[in-house]
């Protein structure tokens, strides 16, 4: 024993009448102690939960293989944004000079580039803005077919952009788009045909 | 106390019980409230003490792993909040470094052990706040300088000379008891 230590307990006597001194603590102490607790963040259920959470991942042979599924889940999620393609299909139909706006745009999906309008499928639909511009969005690459129906009120009842037959689509003059990989943005012109 | 009696409270507290929470105060409160007597200057001090000592307790309680004694635990973080406490209203530094030879010296406070407790806890509480935590931590509590010096983050240097000016102070007002 050190020197120090030994100092330190010449008076037994003294530590002998403290170490287990009591005292009446003021009667208001208790409920001063409660009302601090449910003010404090303690008594509060949110923070209860995370604790009891927090608690949960106190051992390390829970808390490693969680911290692993969830950066594995993490890698996944960053490989799946970065090969997910995303592409603009945009454009805006027009006659000549005239801005098309009452109408709307359908963009089909191309399931079969030989047999294509057999085999299309409505994809999405939007209404054409004030310039008569639309913005289609799609994480898909394939092939898509792009038409535009105008409304009774838009002076041109029945007619279909770009293929300007009344009520029927004509292949040859549709708007095919490729969409692929290495592109983001496809801007479709739609020029003004000449009814055959 | 009872080790199993206290696991079961302390798992009653956990679990949000507000019954088994004012049952453990009322079984330490008694005991740790003396603890803070000791480092305070008056009793409201030992009351806010006592207040924000049993407030970490429980927000601790979760770290206590059942390793040791409850008491010794509870004590300990009552001396932290004390000294935590008392180091806001004063800091812990000794204007005179005194020699080894000096603060090495022998006991002379043979007088206390004819005193009452509360007369003692008296004498102590009018020391100034620095001396008193040192006195408490060394004499009371049995730390050793080093680990004192640890926990007020002053030198074991500065340690032992408060000590020995407590020491002093303590004579003194022996005296003046005395004659009184």
């Amino acid at each position: 024993m050190s020197e120090e230590n030994i100092d330190n307990r010449q008076r037994p006597h003294i530590r002998a009448l403290f170490q287990d001194f009591e005292a009446d603590p003021p009667p208001q102490s208790w409920d001063l102690i409660r009302k601090r607790m449910e003010g404090s963040t303690w008594g509060s259920r949110e923070t209860r939960s995370l604790t009891d959470l927090l608690a949960w991942f106190g051992p390390m042979n829970r808390l490693y293989p969680t911290l692993a599924v969830a950066g594995l889940a993490l890698i996944a999620l960053v490989v799946w944004v970065g090969v997910t393609p995303s592409h603009h299909i945009r454009g805006q139909a027009v006659d000549g000079q005239e801005n098309l706006v009452r109408g709307t745009a359908y963009l089909f999906r191309v399931h079969d580039l030989h047999r294509p309008l057999d085999s299309v499928s409505l994809y999405q639909q939007q209404e054409l803005d004030s310039a008569g511009r639309f913005n289609f969005k799609t994480s898909k690459n394939g092939a898509y077919l792009l038409r535009i129906h105008l409304r009774p009120d838009s002076g041109k009842v029945g007619q279909i952009y770009h293929g300007y037959y009344d009520k029927q689509l004509h292949w040859n003059n549709a708007t095919l788009i490729h969409t692929d990989s290495l592109k983001e943005s496809y801007i479709v012109k739609m020029p003004g045909a000449f009814p055959r | 106390m009872d080790p199993d009696a206290d696991k079961s409270l302390i798992t009653r507290c956990l679990k949000g019980d507000s019954l088994a929470q004012e049952e453990l105060y009322n079984l330490y409160a008694p005991r740790m409230y003396g603890v803070c007597l000791r480092y305070a200057k008056q009793t409201l001090e030992a009351q806010d003490i006592l207040q924000e000592g049993f407030v970490r307790v429980f927000s601790m309680l979760r770290q206590f792993r059942f390793e040791g004694s409850f008491e010794g635990w509870l004590r300990r973080i009552f001396i932290n909040t004390a000294i935590t406490q008392v180091a806001k209203e004063s800091k812990f530094t000794c204007t005179e470094e005194l020699s080894e030879e000096i603060t090495s010296g022998g006991d002379d406070l043979e007088g206390l052990s004819k005193l009452t407790r509360q007369e003692i806890l008296a004498l102590v509480q009018n020391l100034p706040p620095g001396y008193r935590a040192v006195f408490n931590l060394y004499e009371i509590e049995g730390y050793t300088h080093k680990e004192i010096a640890r926990m007020l983050r002053i030198s074991e240097s500065t340690s032992k000379s408060q000590l020995y000016a407590a020491k002093r102070s303590l004579r003194v007002k022996l005296t003046e008891y005395r004659d009184v």
